[in-house]
């Protein structure tokens, strides 16, 4: 009696913040009926209460952050059986997370002034998602990562079709539903092969046996395939990215970035967590399908960017490419390696949500994706805009100084590709010479908002005072933490050692030179 | 002088104020400066708030003024890093805020401080749009370069390097001319692609290293074997190699120096890349110099860059670019003089490297004039301009003189020393690179001939005033210049001879390298 009580308690401890997000969830879902509606009807209908919901919602967000932030703090076991980690990769990612959800639902509330295309369950539908993503950065248990997927992926689907007058966001949601369930589909065949194969569904049991079976076997070889079909489905790595830029085009903005920084972010933890802390093991198998996964997607997301005018598919094909970058540091496979995914993830969010702030700003509420010619001139009219679109571009791109935090991104995902056990001199090069293909297509939109003038007729976009708040303060992380990046990285490297400690098998924490340089400090 | 100003204590905080002013400056330029409109005549009409280029030029009078009390502060006999600083920076990477300058780069960052006023004043009407944006984006340029010649720090050397590019592209971008969106764009793609590999190349240096610093001194101790340096010195040069325009990498240079502004067109050919090489490339990987088949090959291309620049500079119908392809030739001398390795080469292509910001700087200014009055620098739509502008005609005269390097002006002090030093080394290479002065002579004395006399075009009878007293006043500091140095170069050569030792002294030369005495000392 005593022993469940205790252990029912520990696991509401150890899934706290997800409790916490859910629970707001389901608040604001009551008081999306509860609130009584204004006296506008029509187009409008609903407004009102979207606004209230959503600025809930960031409430809900920032209350979650803070109790993860506390828990981090206090170092909280996770569960006793090991299915749900607490270490600070978790806590790290669900700041990520929280702090996106919540710039998302501040761009929701930005775009929503001037479109009125968000009925009030959006706003839900968000945290509910994020809630996904939360159990996404804590399983430990292949069980709870498909619950994750699940939650986090359903409540997206809804997301891109949330805008009923458009005929894109029905396409894009119905491609996006259709594609997604065929990869979740594959995703839970490689799980219950790799169940059959092992035993277990839990990743320190998956990474014993696969320390104790060298030979491996051939249902586990194809359970890990399908498994990583499903996870490169999920983090849009080439070739599994046609719905990229088809569903990032239909969705409304808000709902972009919300895709393009937060999914990705929780679905690469979980992809991260599994290859390193449950595959280690058997790094030969997947190793190089990794490496030419990684290289193959930094090389096509550029290549095909280059001919993009829309700026919208041109992101999410820049997306895809980044996605090709963030493969690096899981080839990397060392602590060094997890250090760099959470900081570009950090980085990477920041400068998404402000990217795509400016292209609400411009886009003005209209059911179109922004052109380069929308933004053709902007410097004219709106040099602070231009510059900060230009910031986030160099963020992209990985430029030092006028790009920030970006180019420490980068800087960090080289050093722990050269610093890896083998190290990937040829991986780090391809990553720098698809970055030159990159910085062509984000110079074009760069000199179209500085160097070419104003198309007649184009009005001067002003924005709500939420978006330009957002636009100000994500260039000032950006610019202050790629001056000196060292709090961000302190953090970002915390989140990696205590991985390590708890649950790297000793003989794969290899010491990295990043490591090494500690306890020098 | 320079005792009083030690006695402040200027040199603990002349270089990163040198660095740090430019920036401030610029975010002051572009908040609190103003455009100042024009009506149809350019009569200037204020329109509230100081005129950002007065801003503009006042800090860049304060960051020439800091660089002459950096000369001042100079001791020439002393060895090693001087008015050098450490400050913590980035302590997880064990990057360090590290500056110093010795007789290598004292010459370069005083002449980027001063020539950087002159060059701006000089095309004071040839940016008549945007001025604060201008301002600011010169001000971080030179920050850029500034930084780029006196960090000692590898990473915040990187930065440096990296922040040339975004504010150089803005300034051909919008300020430029005929095509500046194509000419920007592959300034920077070109660039990026040479220094991302560099990037790589730092990032194994700094494993190697143990991963606690990117300090120069610290880096040159490591060993590394002779493949991994050959790898890392490819890296290396090529990204310097793109900077300075070598062929076959130059042919982002015509392009962006003949779309861009006056000023931008100054400050690109500021020698940067040949700086990095005898500052890192050298240094940090002597036994990849050392190598006769790396060697061969930067040598023959310096000699194929002479020619190859000289006879194109034969062909131009534009002088902006008859200037460019002459100072690609002129890279050839450098480049040569530097893997040359002998002290006396050395040390005559780091003074072409001054010369080249001061010649060639001058010739641009000049050209960027002959822009602002007739609206082109091809020179068959000029002429006879010696008539209507004895004055320009004398500087332009000088200038090129300088250029071919004629004896008395500052242009043969260094060609001769590159000449001379690789004369004893490779004859051969000498001989044929003493062909390139001779094509200087035929396309610099043509370009006179085309601008200067014969029959003026009716297309150039519009605005031919000669100097005005702002010109003139610009002019007279770059004549003065190049023939104070050309006559009596001895301050420049104390302070860079040690230095220019240094740099040969780093990599050992051929005939050490073929004992194989390398392998022993840096396996």
């Amino acid at each position: 009696m005593m022993d469940s009580v205790m252990v029912g308690g520990s696991t509401i401890r150890a899934l706290a913040p997800e409790l916490l997000l859910s629970s707001g969830a389901m608040v604001m879902l009551l008081a999306t009926v509860w609130r009584p509606q204004g006296n506008v009807t029509g187009a409008a209908e609903g407004a009102e209460r979207t606004t209230f919901i959503a600025r809930l919602g960031i409430f809900c967000c920032l209350v979650t952050a803070v109790s993860v932030a506390v828990l981090w703090r206090l170092g909280l076991s996770g569960m006793a059986d090991e299915r749900v980690a607490a270490d600070g990769f978790r806590w790290a990612i669900d700041l990520i997370v929280l702090v996106g959800t919540a710039i998302s639902l501040a761009l929701i509330d930005a775009d929503h002034r001037r479109s009125n295309a968000y009925s009030p369950e959006v706003p839900v539908l968000m945290l509910l998602a994020a809630t996904g993503m939360l159990v996404l950065a804590a399983a430990r248990d292949m069980m709870l990562v498909f619950l994750g997927i699940e939650l986090m992926s359903l409540a997206v689907y809804v997301l891109t079709g949330v805008n009923r007058r458009s005929a894109r966001g029905a396409e894009s949601a119905i491609k996006y539903f259709l594609l997604g369930g065929f990869a979740s589909g594959f995703l839970l065949y490689g799980m219950a092969l790799l169940f059959g194969a092992t035993g277990s569904t839990r990743l320190v049991d998956i990474a014993a046996w696969v320390q104790s079976h060298p030979q491996l076997g051939a249902m586990f070889i194809v359970g890990l395939a399908l498994l990583l079909v499903g996870m490169a489905f999920k983090v849009a790595a080439v070739p599994f990215h046609f719905w990229t830029p088809d569903v990032y085009d239909g969705a409304p903005l808000p709902v972009t970035a919300f895709m393009s920084a937060c999914v990705k972010t929780a679905a690469f933890a979980t992809f991260a967590r599994i290859m390193i802390e449950a595959m280690s093991g058997a790094a030969v198998r997947w190793h190089p399908v990794l490496w030419w996964l990684a290289v193959i997607t930094m090389v096509t997301g550029n290549v095909l960017a280059l001919s993009q005018r829309n700026l919208v598919r041109m992101l999410a094909y820049s997306s895809v490419a980044h996605a090709g970058y963030l493969l690096v540091s899981i080839v990397a496979n060392s602590a060094a390696g997890s250090t760099a995914l959470v900081f570009y993830l950090a980085s990477y969010t920041i400068a998404t949500m402000g990217a795509f702030a400016v292209l609400i700003i411009v886009n003005d509420g209209q059911d179109r994706s922004p052109t380069l010619d929308d933004l053709a001139g902007l410097w004219l009219t709106r040099p602070g805009l231009a510059i900060s679109m230009a910031v986030f571009l160099f963020a992209f791109l990985g430029m030092p100084l006028v790009g920030g935090m970006g180019f420490f991104a980068k800087l960090y995902i080289l050093q722990a590709a050269l610093g890896a056990a083998a190290p990937q001199t040829v991986l780090a090069i391809s990553l720098v010479l698809a970055s030159v293909v990159s910085a062509a297509y984000y110079l074009r939109v760069v000199a179209a908002m500085f160097i070419q003038s104003r198309g007649a007729g184009l009005a001067v976009p002003s924005g709500t005072p939420m978006a330009r708040a957002i636009v100000l303060l994500s260039v000032i992380t950006v610019l202050v933490l790629g001056v000196y990046p060292t709090p961000a990285i302190r953090w970002a490297r915390a989140a990696v050692v205590r991985t390590g400690s708890v649950s790297l098998p000793v003989a794969l924490v290899r010491p990295s030179p990043v490591g090494a340089a500690e306890p020098a400090r | 002088m320079g005792n009083l100003l030690q006695s402040f204590g200027v040199a603990r905080w002349v270089l990163p104020a040198m660095i740090m002013w430019p920036v401030f400056a610029a975010v002051a330029i572009r908040v609190f400066g103003h455009d100042v409109s024009r009506d149809e005549d350019g009569a200037e009409a204020p329109s509230g708030g100081p005129d950002a280029r007065v801003l503009t030029l006042f800090a860049m009078i304060v960051e020439g003024l800091l660089g002459l009390a950096l000369w001042l502060v100079y001791t020439p006999s002393a060895s090693g890093w001087q008015a050098s600083v450490s400050w913590p920076w980035l302590s997880d990477l064990g990057a360090t805020f590290s500056l110093g300058v010795d007789g290598l780069s004292l010459p370069m960052v005083v002449l980027t401080a001063v020539l950087v006023p002159l060059a701006f004043l000089a095309s004071w009407n040839n940016v008549r749009i945007k001025t604060p944006s201008f301002g600011a984006a010169a001000m971080l340029l030179t920050a850029g370069i500034v930084g780029i010649f006196v960090s000692l720090d590898l990473l915040l050397f990187y930065l440096s390097w990296e922040l040339m590019l975004i504010p150089m592209y803005f300034l051909i971008g919008i300020w430029g001319t005929g095509e500046r969106e194509r000419a920007s764009v592959r300034y920077v793609v070109f660039n990026l692609a040479g220094s991302l590999l560099m990037l790589v190349a730092i990032a194994v240096l700094w494993q190697r290293g143990g991963g606690t610093s990117f300090h120069i001194d610290h880096l040159r101790g490591i060993s590394l074997d002779r493949g991994t340096q050959l790898l890392m010195f490819g890296a290396f040069f090529l990204s310097f190699a793109v900077k300075s325009a070598l062929v076959p990498v130059h042919s982002w240079l015509p392009d962006a120096q003949a779309s861009a502004p006056t000023f931008a067109a100054v400050t690109i050919g500021l020698k940067v890349g040949t700086y990095a090489i005898m500052r890192f490339a050298i240094p940090l990987f002597p036994a990849a110099v050392a190598d006769p088949r790396i060697r061969g090959t930067v040598l023959v291309l310096s000699v194929v860059t002479i020619v190859y620049g000289a006879l194109l500079a034969m062909v131009q119908r534009d002088l902006k670019r008859l200037i460019t392809y002459g100072s690609i030739s002129h890279l050839g001398f450098i480049m040569l003089g530097i893997f040359a390795l002998t002290d006396q080469s050395v040390q005559g292509a780091v003074l072409i490297m001054v010369n080249h910001g001061i010649t060639t700087s001058a010739l641009f200014v000049l050209a960027g004039m002959l822009h602002d009055r007739f609206g082109t620098t091809d020179m068959d739509a000029l002429g006879g301009l010696a008539h209507h502008m004895p004055a320009f005609g004398i500087v332009l005269t000088l200038a090129m003189l300088s250029t071919i390097g004629l004896p008395g002006t500052f242009g043969f002090v260094g060609e001769f020393l590159v000449l001379a030093g690789v004369f004893a080394e490779q004859p051969v290479l000498a001989v044929i690179a003493t062909t390139g002065v001779i094509f200087a002579a035929v396309y610099g004395l043509r370009a006179l001939q085309r601008v200067l006399f014969g029959q003026s075009n009716a297309s150039s009878t519009a605005l031919r005033d000669d100097l005005n007293s702002r010109e003139a006043f610009v002019m007279t500091a770059f004549v003065v210049a190049i023939v104070w140095f050309g006559v009596a170069p001895q301050a420049l050569v104390q302070r860079v001879g040690p230095a220019a030792r240094a740099v040969v002294q780093a990599a050992p030369n051929v005939g050490a390298a073929q004992s194989a005495t390398i392998g022993a000392e840096r396996p």
